[in-house]
């Protein structure tokens, strides 16, 4: 009688260790750092594209201004097929009220010149500097950047860097603060999060609204409050690859690469 | 969807109740010793049919800060699990002999999951996430076979059970029904016995264990 309960104590113990782990350890898939990138991408697809896509556009509206008829046609097919344009003396309104560009009576490569440009809900006034240097002051007031961010200060220096096949290439130093405003069962959640180039950095049209930004770097710094209460630098680097852009972060004494 | 799933629990209920009758027959005319008495069985069950087993891949939820935010991403992150277990079902079961082909029992079964998460900038303990559900069912168990040494029965439980789930210091509690489908089960010994059964429900699709009768 022995035998038999110990035969079946061995079967049940054999069968309970075999079966009862069902889910591994996440701890070799952290990555502290892959938040810290996110607050780079947030920054650069939410708060830097929108607002350097206000020149952007204006530098091709003036284009477009100072075409003739047949000019117009193309480029309202290269830089404009989803909307409509419409030229009103010294204003321009791109479809549905999306962007509206209002110029001096100048062309926007003129030195001296003011544009008032608004464009997918950035308000900014555009004013050329020097040969191929912009301003870009954004009127905070009147601008939405989306829910739920909003930009509360802002310098931008642009210069003309270069034209490729994607569009125009530019040369890119800027100065801000936005934040993050967030709503969760815990409480509301408030991220600040403060930009500026490290260097000047590059930045080209690529996919929809987005710029891609390389060859430079962002100083970032994060405060969180409400429920996560953090304060945290962030250092981004941007190098060429082989292919694209190496983005290096360095992150709570940590650094991690991605490529982009 | 509910109509198939109807006609399945009565088809179970009338197969159980016509082994019972067959098994009545065969105990009949067979020669075995039988007596009126108790039984004390302790089994654990491999993948209980039960909400816990069901549910021990979800992901943690920390609250809804919405696609796409910092805070969002930070807060989704801020956690990770470590080894994940299910305790599988554990039962123990009170049993009385009424016939040499009828038993009724009461039938308490516990299964469980358990996961440890840490703080991913600390790496410490964070806090710890389990579900716990205790069923109770009584359970019909109709002997096909009885012999002194061998059992093969079938049988069928119906009861409740009780759920309750812990995730980073809340905890929420659902009562739940309960149930087992055992088309076969088999004990070999006499006093002492082992146990194997195959059912569909909370006792586990596969149970091993140990009864002892008196």
């Amino acid at each position: 009688m022995r035998n038999t309960i110990k035969i079946w104590l061995a079967a049940a113990a054999l069968v309970m260790v075999a079966g009862c782990k069902v889910d591994s350890s996440e701890e070799k898939y952290v990555n502290i750092v892959e938040e810290a990138y996110y607050v780079y991408c947030v920054t650069g697809d939410y708060v830097l594209s929108p607002v350097l896509s206000v020149l952007d556009r204006a530098l091709k509206v003036d284009m477009y201004m100072r075409a003739d008829q047949y000019g117009r046609y193309e480029l309202e097919d290269r830089y404009f097929p989803e909307y409509k344009v419409r030229l009103y003396d010294d204003r321009c309104v791109l479809s549905d009220g999306i962007g509206e560009f209002v110029s001096d009576g100048n062309s926007i490569l003129d030195e001296g010149s003011v544009w008032e440009c608004t464009f997918n809900g950035v308000a900014a006034a555009v004013t050329c500097t020097g040969p191929d240097a912009w301003d870009v002051d954004v009127d905070f007031q009147t601008t939405e950047l989306g829910s739920p961010y909003s930009l509360n200060t802002m310098e931008m220096h642009v210069a003309f860097a270069d034209s490729c096949d994607y569009g125009y290439v530019y040369e890119m130093t800027v100065d801000g603060d936005y934040t993050e405003h967030t709503s969760s069962r815990e409480g509301n959640t408030l991220v600040a999060v403060a930009f500026s180039t490290a260097e000047p950095t590059m930045a080209v049209l690529s996919h929809g609204p987005s710029f891609h930004f390389f060859n430079g770097g962002f100083g970032l710094h994060m405060d969180i409050s409400g429920g996560m209460e953090r304060s945290e630098d962030i250092e981004v680097r941007l190098s060429p690859a082989m292919s694209g852009t190496e983005v290096t972060v360095t992150y709570m004494g940590e650094t991690e690469f991605w490529r982009e | 969807m509910k109509r198939p799933v109807y006609r399945i629990f009565i088809s179970a209920v009338l197969l159980m109740l016509a082994s019972g009758s067959i098994a009545d027959i065969f105990a009949r005319g067979r020669d075995f010793e039988f007596w009126q008495g108790s039984e004390i069985r302790l089994t654990w069950g491999a993948a209980p049919f039960d909400a816990v087993t069901l549910n021990h891949g979800l992901d943690v939820d920390y609250g809804f800060y919405g696609y796409g935010t910092i805070a969002g991403e930070i807060a989704d992150s801020r956690y990770y699990g470590g080894d994940g277990y299910l305790s599988g079902a554990v039962g123990l079961t009170y049993t009385y002999r009424f016939r040499k082909w009828f038993e009724l029992s009461g039938v308490v079964t516990y299964s469980g999951y358990y996961r440890n998460y840490f703080d991913k900038y600390t790496g410490s303990l964070a806090f710890r996430g389990n579900d716990n559900q205790i069923s109770l069912m009584p359970y019909v168990r109709f002997v096909w076979v009885h012999t002194n040494l061998v059992r093969l029965y079938s049988g069928i439980g119906l009861g409740v059970s009780f759920l309750t789930e812990t995730w980073n210091n809340s905890t929420s509690m659902t009562l739940l029904p309960a149930f087992a489908v055992t088309p076969i089960g088999i004990t070999v010994g006499t006093f002492v016995y082992g146990i194997a059964e195959v059912s569909l429900g909370n006792t586990g699709a596969f149970s091993l264990g140990i009864g002892y009768k008196f």
